[in-house]
């Protein structure tokens, strides 16, 4: 029973890290209609900022994250309107086109600028090490840290999409992009701050990660995928459809290591992705549409 | 045809030559170059695959992330045929037609859930396709020894033996020339323009007769096909594969190939293949900035030329060339290859213009039968019990208010509308619960409300799309190009410019529709209505937006031609006088239901269409 237990939590702290990727994807393809191929990048490369300034910046351990987070968010700023708002009534595959060159660029800045080597991130107290157990069941001090971090950040941005005026003008976006251009809501102003939103979950979300998976080249690129299985899941336009996406993928993925042969359990994503296409394109968790086609 | 300078197709264009003067040159150069082969040899593999791209996703717009796989069975059935795994024989002679044959049948299945989803979700299906893929490839032992992967043995072609280096890319030079004129015939052919049709607006293409779902899966077979080809010539030039090497990177290089290079230039298939195989080559001493360089060129390329390296020499040779043209440099030099257009003079085309050979038609089609036509949605009763039968090669009016229902009744003639009730049948011919093309191919043709033109397509093609039902070749034959389908096209360009002159377009012929004003597309719409050679024409508000003098014009070209061909005409209008004069018979709908129905002279009087619609 205990392994069980156990089993179910690392499911859930996994599926807490395709959650929130999950979340960032579907920020942006919610109101711009986008892939982001380069979230994990981004994502990974906020982690390596963070481990930077912790090491080599020499800056105390909660401040180098703030400065890591505010910097990519800035940054991402400066990406937004240099490169996506041009095309930002272009087509579909223009856009994955550029997110497509920021992931190679992207990747390839973090290897110049963080080494090629795996590194790991030191956390204050060494807690990524030190782990608690209750009833039998082994947790870990770190991943608990994770799972309140993960909470608050998720509670913060439901908090700004459904009650704040940016967030009711992302979903007036999301819903009619010209009824809302109409309501003199404008498009410049959507569109940044749902980028800089997007990518800093995505570095939030790269920078708690990164004691559990280890600070290497290219960390977040298998969690990425995960992640955008996880939208899939949610149907990709369901904010809480993406984190529902993601901790159900989390679960299914530790069920399947402990009792499915092994080639399923790697497959496990890419079968699910088939099956939503084939049988419910629209995603487990959004509710139907009487227009709308996939 | 000649008066407008409209090309006549035939055997060899001028980008045929184009493409034999490069190769002849590499063909001839290449002992020069020795050391840079195998980078030569990638570079006509993506070049290749670019091919095929031009037309899975250039011509029928299917973006797709998945092509590793195809490369990778390609090459692995090479690699095993050439070993003499399967006792079938050993040189390219047999691997050629069984890694084109196998991987065609991979390209059906792959392409299947084209079928269900849009672009996005398609991205990710192939995505998720290559992903598996791979993983499939990795397990399957037999088949490609998993990691240690396999290499491919001496290169046979019918028993002579071909060297490494320069005899190996010579050959695969050869072949790539044969692909590329193969994809060429393709995409100059009735399937390039269905699969443009489909791309720019699926909606239409159904509406003359394509049908999109067995195209959209042609275009996979046909690509994976030619991407198993390159897989062939992968495996030789590098002697050796492993699964790792064909994961989603690989199919994210190659469809990149076709967006750096452009996307609907077989062209811009090697160019985009250079860029993506020499750039690595050029940047060598600065490779650390490879990532950095490359990503920087592929943002500055989509975000300054959509159309890929191809648009950019393209548009910089159109701006020359105008430059040019104000020169007197041009007067001096003769043209050397006579496909150059010059507008036609803009004189006044007669109202009648002469009969029109081949589709003349004594006999009157068209007998149209409506039975009980219901569409309702949601509380909504847009069509509510509509029956009436319209007499073969008459021309009949419907009007109505706005939401009366008269394009949702056109809707669910066509079969345009999904939850349509009640029986539609054509000439005795059942139309109910048919697929849309399939009651386009039984004589029922359309014009749109809102035009759903193929935006960056001529105007030519418009018509040709509409022809290319009756053209009598299969596409095996179109690949090759052979005389029959020579023919076929020379008649279908004919007929199409007559058409065109007809309905005064034939000055705009090169034209893409989105360059042309409004009343223009209106034409082309109708046009392409008509180049389907219906039994009955179907106009959904033809003058709308046109002034009426226009208008009448438009419509009395429409009605001789249509008189012509013996077909009928049901037009939607709201411009009463234009229904008035040109229709026998009138029809007016109010509320999903038809309030009357008879001479425009007595509907006109009628006491419920004053008050309902006409008002005093």
């Amino acid at each position: 029973m205990t392994q069980f237990i156990q089993l179910l939590w690392s499911g859930i702290l996994n599926g807490l890290l395709y959650a929130m990727i999950g979340l960032s994807l579907v920020l942006i393809f919610k109101t711009a209609r986008i892939l982001n191929f380069a979230a994990g990048t981004m994502a990974g490369f906020t982690g390596w900022f963070a481990w930077w300034w912790a090491t080599k910046g020499g800056v105390p351990f909660l401040l180098a994250i703030l400065v890591a987070i505010v910097m990519v968010a800035v940054a991402t700023l400066l990406i937004e309107r240099l490169t996506i708002r041009p095309l930002i009534n272009e087509n579909f595959l223009s856009i994955v086109t550029i997110t497509l060159g920021l992931e190679i660029l992207i990747a390839n800045l973090s290897i110049r600028f963080f080494g090629g080597r795996a590194e790991s991130l030191r956390i204050p107290g060494d807690i990524q090490f030190k782990n608690f157990e209750i009833g039998g069941v082994r947790f870990n001090w770190w991943h608990i840290v994770i799972l309140i971090s993960t909470f608050i950040i998720l509670a913060i941005v439901g908090y700004i999409v459904n009650r704040t005026e940016l967030g009711l003008a992302m979903r007036a976006f999301a819903e009619d992009k010209d009824a809302a251009r109409l309501m003199g809501i404008k498009e410049s102003t959507v569109s940044q701050w749902t980028w800089t939103l997007s990518v800093t979950v995505g570095g939030l979300a790269g920078i708690l990660f990164a004691p559990v998976l280890f600070l290497q080249q290219d960390y977040m690129n298998i969690p990425f995928i995960k992640g955008f299985v996880a939208a899939i899941l949610g149907g990709f336009t369901s904010l809480s459809g993406g984190v529902l996406g993601g901790l159900l993928l989390g679960e299914l993925e530790a069920l399947a290591v402990k009792y499915a042969p092994r080639q399923a359990a790697a497959a496990l994503p890419v079968l699910i992705v088939f099956f939503i296409l084939l049988v419910r394109p629209r995603g487990l968790f959004t509710r139907a549409k009487a227009h709308e086609r996939v | 045809m000649e008066r407008a300078g409209i090309p006549v197709p035939g055997y060899i264009k001028r980008n045929h030559l184009l493409g034999v003067f490069f190769f002849a040159l590499t063909f001839l150069l290449l002992p020069q170059f020795d050391q840079y082969t195998t980078a030569i040899g990638f570079i006509l593999v993506f070049a290749a695959v670019g091919g095929s791209l031009v037309i899975a996703f250039g011509a029928a717009g299917q973006f797709t992330l998945g092509h590793s796989i195809f490369l990778g069975v390609g090459a692995f059935l090479s690699a095993n045929i050439a070993n003499d795994s399967y006792g079938w024989g050993r040189g390219l002679e047999v691997e050629i037609p069984i890694a084109l044959a196998v991987c065609f049948i991979l390209g059906l299945i792959v392409g299947l859930p084209s079928l269900r989803v849009n672009e996005l979700y398609l991205a990710l299906a192939t995505f998720a396709i290559a992903y598996v893929g791979q993983q499939v490839l990795y397990e399957w032992k037999q088949f490609t020894a998993g990691g240690s992967g396999k290499s491919a043995g001496d290169l046979t072609l019918f028993g002579w033996e071909i060297g490494r280096g320069t005899p190996y890319i010579r050959l695969s030079l050869i072949i790539l020339l044969v692909t590329f004129w193969i994809c060429g015939n393709i995409l100059d052919g009735k399937t390039g323009r269905s699969m443009n049709a489909l791309r720019t607006s699926e909606t239409a293409a159904r509406s003359v007769g394509i049908n999109v779902a067995w195209l959209k899966i042609l275009a996979f077979g046909i690509s994976g096909a030619i991407t198993g080809l390159a897989g062939v010539l992968y495996i030789h030039n590098l002697r050796y594969a492993g699964p790792e090497n064909f994961n989603v990177h690989l199919s994210i290089l190659l469809i990149l190939t076709l967006i750096i290079g452009g996307r609907h230039r077989l062209a811009g298939a090697v160019a985009g293949a250079v860029f993506v195989k020499f750039l690595p080559e050029l940047i060598r001493d600065v490779q650390e900035y490879e990532g950095v360089i490359y990503g920087g060129a592929l943002i500055f390329l989509t975000l300054f030329s959509p159309r890929g390296i191809i648009g950019l020499i393209e548009a910089s040779l159109r701006i020359i060339g105008t430059r040019l043209a104000k020169t007197p440099i041009v007067k001096v030099i003769p043209s050397l290859i006579p496909s150059q257009i010059e507008p036609a003079d803009r004189s006044a085309s007669p109202l009648h213009s002469p009969p029109l050979s081949g589709v003349a038609s004594s006999e009157k089609r068209g007998q149209l039968t409506v039975t009980d036509a219901k569409v309702i949605f949601g509380g909504v009763r847009a069509v509510d019990g509509v029956s009436f039968e319209v007499e073969a090669g008459k021309v009949t009016g419907v009007i109505g208010s706005n939401g009366a229902g008269k394009t949702t009744l056109f809707n669910a003639i066509t079969g345009h509308a999904n939850n349509a009730e009640g029986a539609f049948t054509l000439d005795g011919v059942e139309l109910s619960n048919k697929p849309i093309f399939t009651r386009s191919l039984a004589g029922l043709g359309r014009t749109f409300q809102n035009l759903n033109l193929h935006g960056d397509i001529r105007v030519l093609d418009h018509a040709l799309i509409g022809l290319d039902r009756e053209m009598e070749y299969g596409r095996v034959s179109e690949a090759f190009r052979l005389p029959h389908v020579v023919r076929n096209e020379r008649q279908a360009y004919e007929r199409s410019a007559e058409l065109l002159d007809h309905m005064q377009l034939l000055e705009f012929w090169n034209e893409k529709v989105d360059d042309l004003p409004y009343g223009l597309q209106k034409r082309v719409d109708v046009a392409r209505g008509l180049a389907t050679n219906p039994s009955v024409l179907l106009l959904d508000e033809p003058a709308a937006g046109l002034p009426t003098a226009e208008a009448l014009e438009m419509m009395e070209h429409v009605i001789e031609y249509a008189a012509h061909i013996g077909c009928g005409v049901i037009v939607i209008e709201h411009n009463v006088e234009l229904v008035a004069d040109v229709c026998e018979r009138v029809i007016v709908m109010d509320a999903g239901k038809i309030l009357a129905d008879g001479t425009a002279k007595s509907v006109m009087q009628n006491e419920d269409v004053i008050a309902a619609y006409l008002g005093t």
